[in-house]
């Protein structure tokens, strides 16, 4: 059980912004509705913080951490990832699901009425981060097809994860249910805490990658000595 | 107010079009629906069983059940 604990831990602790999160959905002044409703919407949105919560589960982690092995690390990355992005690919087929055991609109004319709508930004950021996290799902699951270099894989993988967050963040800022002030800021600093973390990472390969530059021409011109 | 919240509005327009009472209004800097004459309200539900995001929730003391046809 110890060795179980130590090995999972840095999971705990991750799992810690979505128990923050259930209690700003607990606590806040937001409108009940039936179980099923509410069912989705809480999915949608430990989905998202799970989302968030990804880009701790990196390399970048062991900053912050100094524990827990890289493949544990990477295994529970690639878990949790599939299983968000799924929730959140099938989130806007979720959301007009309800309509379906209900009198007025129809699941599908609520659907085409969402699609259609551009009043305001959020829809079409909603349509571009759904896109967004389907290449990264895609390009994750065919990684070892599509890229033969690893170090272009991981800055792809990692310059999508920010660009679909981003999106979809603001997506969420625009249009969430439950976003009030505090969700919003929770949000928004889980977002820029990983944003750090995985830019801080790259930082740190480029600068280690300019020694390696430098020590292998140094080797090339050395071998070239008589 | 009848209307208790509009949380998670598209901006769609349906509201607007579906209240026999014309409570609602799309707001022209959010592109948002709002409740622009409250005191009209007579609580009928269209607007909320027409909305696509099911944005719009009702006070429920004074919500009443809706009767639905099945046939």
């Amino acid at each position: 059980m110890k060795k179980l604990v130590e090995k999972y831990g840095f999971l705990w602790k991750s799992l810690l912004f979505v128990f923050v999160a259930l209690m700003i959905y607990l606590l806040g002044d937001f409108p009940r509705r039936n179980a099923l409703k509410e069912t989705i919407s809480l999915l949608t949105i430990i989905s998202f913080i799970l989302m968030i919560n990804q880009f701790y589960l990196t390399r970048g982690f062991r900053f912050i951490d100094g524990k827990g092995r890289m493949s544990d690390i990477v295994r529970m990355h690639k878990l949790i990832g599939y299983l968000s992005v799924s929730i959140l690919l099938i989130h806007p087929f979720l959301v007009v699901l309800p309509r379906q055991f209900e009198g007025g609109v129809k699941p599908i004319t609520a659907f085409w009425e969402i699609i259609s709508t551009y009043n305001n930004p959020a829809v079409l950021l909603g349509i571009c981060g759904w896109a967004a996290i389907l290449t990264m799902a895609v390009t994750s699951a065919y990684r070892r097809k599509l890229f033969k270099n690893y170090i272009k894989w991981r800055t792809f993988h990692g310059v999508l994860a920010i660009v679909s967050l981003t999106i979809l963040g603001y997506h969420v800022l625009l249009l969430g249910r439950h976003s009030n002030l505090v969700m919003k800021a929770l949000y928004l600093v889980l977002m820029a805490g990983g944003y750090v973390t995985i830019v801080r990472t790259y930082i740190s390969d480029i600068r280690r990658g300019d020694k390696w530059r430098i020590r292998d021409s140094k080797s090339v011109e050395d071998s070239s000595l008589p | 107010m009848v209307v208790e919240q509009i949380n998670g509005c598209i901006g769609c327009g349906t509201c607007v079009k579906v209240c026999p009472t014309d409570v609602f209004r799309l707001d022209s800097k959010s592109g948002k629906a709002i409740v622009k004459y409250p005191e009209d309200c007579q609580i009928c539900h269209l607007c909320r069983l027409y909305c696509p995001v099911d944005a719009i929730t009702i006070t429920p003391e004074k919500s009443l059940p809706v009767i639905v046809s099945w046939g």
